[in-house]
């Protein structure tokens, strides 16, 4: 980031590279939407671009980062026509099974050999993206960055503007969501 | 709290034992503990479609290249009202120092002297003009005259004056204006004063005309 602020011409795409996947999958979780998604990350990229000198080495890149993905988001998911869009993450029961595959979310254990536990494995987490898709903005939003990205109670709270204990709250809240929806997988 | 790894002293100790006495609470926390497997599974990153990098960056670039124009116009913002001010002042005071020049030159050497819109003969006035005489015995008539003052040294200010005399095209036709509704009806006219000067008798009650 520092050779993005200087000014050096090939960091930027280094920067989009390392960074770009962790903050397209938290967007697409966070937004649900995967066109919406491609176009806030690309906003959100434009963003670290034009705010490049903001950016203070003493807190972590990542921080500063999905914190602007954050409030990008969450204006997103405020915004009133956004109700009227069709979610892709939803399963759609029009098309085939392969085709509900390709959409939806990619599988969380590749190398799993015994099928029904593929199969098992590939249920619960489309239940559980179905479930995260489910929890309110601001709690999806600290769950993903807690529990998914690693990120300290404090560097949560100062992604969505809040304090710790306000972000201990809403994961405690995300969690109990979650484990009423999984309640048969679980 | 335990999940996460936020239990300090002997309370990690003291769950233990709990949830070896408690078969509900054993239930609720494999169920919490397999929720947060489940969620370590989960992949945290996407692939990113090399149309989205091309896109970005090109955004990014197109950011960058509409930045610099704004760095310069930042400062011709400011600086070309000032020099625009500048040039506005500089013009405005050479302007009046040669206007006032003339003017004081020539008004200093003429009897009439302006001062709040009036023409006020000045205190002392050691050298007259000669031709000025005629000017001062017009400016007292009803008629606004041009002054001296106005009609030589002030050519702008003269040119607001109205003329004394009729142009000679208009003098040499006075049956230009008698088609004029006006003017064939001026006889109509003639007892306008009486009219105007209607006064109520106030012994009999009638009204008279003077």
């Amino acid at each position: 980031m520092l050779q993005v602020q200087q000014g050096q011409e090939h960091a930027f795409p280094e920067l989009f590279r390392r960074l770009g996947p962790r903050i397209l999958q938290y967007v697409r979780r966070l937004v649900g939407h995967e066109a919406r998604a491609e176009e806030i990350t690309q906003d959100v990229f434009v963003q670290v671009y034009r705010f490049r000198q903001r950016y203070r080495p003493e807190s972590k890149l990542s921080t500063w980062v999905f914190t602007i993905a954050t409030n990008l988001c969450l204006n997103e998911l405020r915004r009133p026509e956004r109700q009227l869009r069709v979610d892709l993450w939803e399963p759609r029961t029009d098309e085939p099974q392969g085709r509900q595959d390709r959409e939806g979310p990619p599988l969380p254990d590749p190398d799993a050999i015994d099928p029904e536990e593929g199969a098992a494995s590939l249920e619960l987490a489309r239940a559980l993206e179905a479930a995260v898709a489910a929890l309110p903005p601001k709690q999806r939003a600290a769950l993903l960055l807690s529990r998914l990205d690693g990120m300290a109670y404090r560097d949560v709270a100062d992604a969505l503007g809040t304090t710790e204990g306000a972000v201990k709250a809403l994961l405690f809240r995300a969690t109990h969501g979650l484990r009423d929806r999984l309640r048969d997988f679980l | 709290m335990a999940l996460a790894g936020e239990l300090s002293g002997r309370q990690p100790d003291l769950l233990g034992q709990h949830l070896e006495r408690c078969q509900d609470c054993r239930r609720e926390w494999e169920a919490y503990a397999a929720l947060d497997r489940a969620l370590g599974t989960l992949p945290l990153e996407a692939a990113l479609p090399a149309r989205l990098e091309q896109v970005t960056l090109r955004r990014v670039r197109l950011a960058d290249g509409a930045e610099a124009p704004q760095r310069r116009r930042r400062w011709l913002d400011f600086a070309l009202p000032a020099l625009a001010a500048t040039a506005v002042l500089v013009v405005a005071v050479r302007l009046s120092l040669q206007v006032g020049g003339q003017v004081g030159g020539q008004e200093g050497s003429q009897e009439g002297r302006r001062k709040d819109g009036r023409v006020v003969s000045a205190p002392a006035a050691p050298a007259r003009a000669p031709s000025a005489e005629p000017q001062r015995l017009a400016a007292r008539t009803s008629t606004p005259a041009p002054t001296a003052a106005a009609s030589a040294g002030a050519p702008r200010r003269a040119a607001r004056v109205l003329p004394t005399e009729p142009p000679p095209e208009l003098t040499a036709r006075p049956d230009l204006f008698v088609n004029l509704r006006l003017l064939r009806n001026l006889d109509k006219l003639q007892h306008y004063e009486a009219i105007q000067t209607i006064s109520v008798d106030g012994q009999n009650g009638r009204q008279s005309s003077g």
